[in-house]
């Protein structure tokens, strides 16, 4: 038992080839450390919380299409914030982590506190693209993906989201925790940025949206940018063109 | 590039085959932008002008206000002896109240397992600045430190930090990022005494292998 929970969030959607390594992977990377899986379908890893009756909505603002999960009995916003509240209130440890079913973890990432005030992200954070040439990249933004929370300023932070937008959730603006604060007129916090090393993976892919996966839908995300500092082997985890196969 | 002047710095301490290696990087980089290379030692390339202050960190930036007085482009793109250029690196231009640096830039340690790194900073190697703003900012740097600023104290232009602690003009400093990285040698011939003493740490984003200049293992060998 240490002192950090990892809220593993995974809308099941991933292929199964992917989903097993990705398990194997943050395994190897948890080590000590509690799980707890917050899934749409049964997930053996850690103390596993499924939401079955729910389904993919899309958001109003064309602007911001992605969809988002709908408890299909209330009809709330059940999605990622609400899956990270959920398992905020469910651990018991100082600490929560956010573990996202497309971003391959070292140890590393799950060695660093923030202070109890603060949110911190890491920015050792290397992005690989599923479709075009397979290259690391990196732009140093701060992502959920790469999040570590003190809980209790987590559970905080969220309630005041969901207290003061409960009819109608702003999803442009409704993202990682101490980035939106100030769009979100709820309280900021201060934040904390590190680098791991080895880094984290983040894949940027297809299937995290696939309803509709329409063709436009799917280019324009093939015409997402990449970072500008760029590697094709880095150390721990070797080549991208090698790498980026174990996403099938 | 015809507005742009590249000023080459070099106290010509690194080693010959390494230098004859830069100095075609270099060219094959910056095109038909004039050179004038400001060296302790003659060198037959570029307009060559002789160093007049012993090797410091404040002797750099002093080189750099006599190469931005000869020049008569509009631009000035620094570069540095232990650094490998590609062109794009040289293409864009700042606005004239502006110093900028490009950010995609890789160390690369001569000891060591040979790994590329990156850091968030703004090293001199990566200046691309307007010459007359440049000129004003030296000028105001010499003339309250006649003898040259301290070494503790000495850095780059723009930087607030620097600034700051020098009590001059605080000036604007914009980042840009290119495609293509430049590639920044620390070895033991730098004036920086962890690098000579090879303690200096490595950042974590690190790679073995990066587009253009291919793997670590294989570039280091070049620096002989």
């Amino acid at each position: 038992m240490t002192d950090l929970t990892i809220l593993f969030i995974t809308a099941n959607r991933v292929p199964e080839y992917w989903a097993e390594y990705h398990r194997r992977v943050l395994m190897d990377a948890v080590g000590n450390n509690q799980i707890i899986t917050l899934s749409m379908k049964p997930t053996p890893i850690g103390l596993n919380v499924v939401q079955e009756k729910g389904h993919f909505s899309h958001a109003s603002n064309p602007d911001y299409p992605d969809p988002h999960l709908v408890d299909s009995v209330t009809g709330e916003y059940s999605g990622f914030y609400a899956q990270l509240l959920k398992g905020c209130k469910i651990a018991t440890t100082p600490f929560v982590a956010i573990a996202e079913d497309d971003t391959l973890y070292s140890s590393a990432h799950f060695k660093y506190r923030p202070s109890l005030d603060s949110l911190a992200y890491n920015l050792g954070r290397w992005s690989l693209y599923t479709w075009g040439p397979p290259v690391y990249s990196h732009i140093g933004s701060m992502m959920g993906c790469a999040g570590i929370y003190p809980r209790r300023l987590a559970v905080d932070m969220l309630e005041e989201r969901f207290k003061k937008f409960k009819d109608k959730i702003p999803f442009e603006h409704f993202g990682e925790l101490g980035r939106y604060e100030k769009y979100l007129k709820v309280t900021e916090h201060p934040v904390e940025t590190f680098y791991s090393e080895p880094a984290i993976i983040q894949f940027n892919h297809d299937y995290f949206s696939t309803i509709p996966n329409s063709v436009e839908y799917v280019k324009r995300r093939h015409k997402k940018r990449m970072g500008f500092l760029r590697a094709t082997n880095i150390p721990y985890w070797g080549e991208s063109a090698e790498l980026v196969r174990n996403f099938r | 590039m015809k507005d742009l002047t590249i000023l080459f710095l070099t106290v010509n301490e690194v080693p010959a085959q390494w230098a004859e290696f830069q100095k075609q990087t270099l060219l094959k980089a910056v095109g038909d932008s004039p050179i004038i290379t400001m060296s302790m030692k003659p060198l037959d390339w570029g307009l060559n002008i002789l160093q007049d202050r012993p090797k410091s960190l404040s002797n750099i930036y002093w080189q750099m206000l006599r190469g931005a007085k000869l020049a008569d482009t509009e631009f000035i793109g620094i570069a540095e002896d232990d650094t490998l250029y590609n062109a794009e690196h040289f293409c864009p231009r700042p606005a004239s109240n502006e110093f900028a640096y490009n950010m995609c830039h890789w160390s690369l340690f001569t000891w060591g397992e040979p790994t590329y790194h990156w850091r968030h900073r703004h090293g001199n190697y990566s200046l691309i600045a307007p010459r007359v703003l440049m000129i004003e900012a030296l000028e105001e740097r010499f003339e309250m430190y006649p003898n040259g600023t301290p070494d503790d104290r000495t850095g780059e232009l723009g930087r607030f930090r620097v600034e700051k602690y020098l009590k001059l003009t605080p000036r604007k400093l914009k980042e840009f990022w290119t495609t293509v990285s430049i590639v920044n040698f620390q070895h033991d011939y730098s004036m920086e005494d962890y690098q000579r003493r090879h303690v200096k740490r490595r950042a974590a984003l690190r790679a073995y292998e990066i587009p253009y200049w291919g793997r670590a293992d294989k570039l280091v060998e070049n620096f002989k």
